[in-house]
C-alpha cells in the first residue's frame, strides 16, 4: 500500500484502524505521508488524525530539545563547579608551611622559624631607624620641590 | 542561557584576575636557589602561623656572600620603580634600605618588600597580606 494510491475511504479506514491501534509501523508511515500531502477532503477523522500526528511529532521535538537542554544544564553545572574549584584552589586553599634553611640545613621547628622572623624584623627595624634621616631628607627635598 | 553566559564571564574574569598578577623580579631570589648555600638563610611561612601578624605569606632570605648581595640589590633595584608606595635610602647608587608596597598579586592580598644591605649582608623580606603599609611598618617597630 502506497500513500498516493489511497482513496478517501481507504484513508478513513486506515485512520479508524490507527485509532484502534491496529496499524503496523509501515501503515502508520503511509498514513502520515498521505495526511502530509493534504490531497484528501477534510473530515472529522482526517482532522483528528492530523491533530494527533502533528501533536506526536511536536511532542518528540519537545522531548529531544528538553533532553538537549538537560545535557547543557548538566554540562554547565559541571563547568561552573570546576571553575569555582579552580578559583577556590587558587585563592583560598592556603597550605601551612613553616620552615627555614640555615646554611643548607632545613629546620621545621616552629619556635626556631618564628625567632628567625623576629630577627629579620629587628634587623629591618634597626635599618629603618638608621636610615630614617635619609628618608626624611628625601621627603624634605620633595616638599621643597613642590613648594617651588 | 543568558544568565549562564554572564556567570561564565564573571568566573573567567575572576580566574583571569587570579593568574594575571605581575611577577616581581625579587621572586627569583625566593625560588629556593639559596636553600643549600652555606652563606644564606631562607625562611618560608605560610598559613595559620602568620595569623598574629595578619599576614598570609612571609618569605625572607639573608645572604652574606658579596655576589649574592649584589644579585639581591639588582633585583630590588629592578622592582622599585613598580612600587605603589615606598621609602628608601639610596647611597652612591645603592639601595641601603627600602620598604615597598606593590600592586596585589591576588586581591585583597597586598605585596610588601623590605630590603636592607651593606657590604657584608643583605636581607630581603617579602610579605603578602590584606593589610596596610602602616601595619607592616608597625611590625618592625615591635
Amino acid at each position: 500500500m502506497k500513500s498516493n494510491q489511497l482513496t478517501q475511504s481507504e484513508l478513513e479506514t486506515l485512520i479508524g484502524r490507527y485509532f484502534n491501534a491496529d496499524t503496523t509501523e509501515e501503515e502508520e508511515e503511509i498514513l502520515r505521508h498521505a495526511l502530509a500531502t493534504g490531497a484528501y477532503q477534510s473530515s472529522q477523522a482526517v482532522g483528528e488524525a492530523l491533530a494527533l500526528m502533528s501533536l506526536t511529532s511536536t511532542s518528540r521535538k519537545v522531548t529531544k530539545s528538553r533532553h538537549r537542554f538537560t545535557y547543557l544544564r548538566h554540562a554547565a553545572a559541571i563547568l561552573i563547579v570546576a571553575a569555582l574549584g579552580v578559583v577556590w584552589l587558587m585563592n583560598f586553599n592556603q597550605p601551612n608551611v613553616c620552615e627555614t634553611y640555615i646554611a643548607g640545613t632545613k629546620i621545621e621547628e616552629k619556635q626556631m622559624v618564628m625567632s628567625i622572623i623576629s630577627n629579620d624584623l629587628a634587623c629591618m627595624s634597626e635599618a629603618a631607624e638608621y636610615f630614617a634621616p635619609d628618608i626624611d631628607a628625601q621627603f624634605d627635598d620633595i616638599s621643597k620641590l613642590l613648594e617651588n | 542561557m543568558k544568565r549562564l553566559h554572564q556567570l561564565f564571564l564573571v568566573l573567567f574574569a575572576l580566574m583571569a584576575m587570579s593568574v594575571s598578577a605581575q611577577n616581581l623580579n625579587i621572586e627569583q631570589a625566593l625560588d629556593g636557589r639559596f636553600r643549600t648555600a652555606s652563606y644564606a638563610t631562607e625562611t618560608i611561612v605560610e598559613g595559620s602561623d602568620l595569623d598574629r601578624f595578619k599576614l598570609q605569606l612571609y618569605r625572607s632570605v639573608t645572604v652574606t656572600d658579596p655576589e649574592a648581595i649584589s644579585f639581591l640589590s639588582g633585583l630590588v633595584n629592578a622592582d622599585a620603580p613598580q612600587a605603589v608606595k615606598k621609602e628608601e635610602s639610596i647611597r652612591q647608587g645603592h639601595i641601603n634600605y627600602g620598604f615597598y608596597e606593590f600592586k596585589p598579586a591576588k586581591e585583597p592580598q597586598k605585596r610588601f618588600v623590605f630590603f636592607f644591605s651593606n657590604k657584608s649582608k643583605a636581607v630581603l623580606i617579602y610579605m603578602e597580606g590584606a593589610v596596610s603599609f602602616n601595619h607592616i611598618k608597625s611590625l618592625i617597630k615591635k
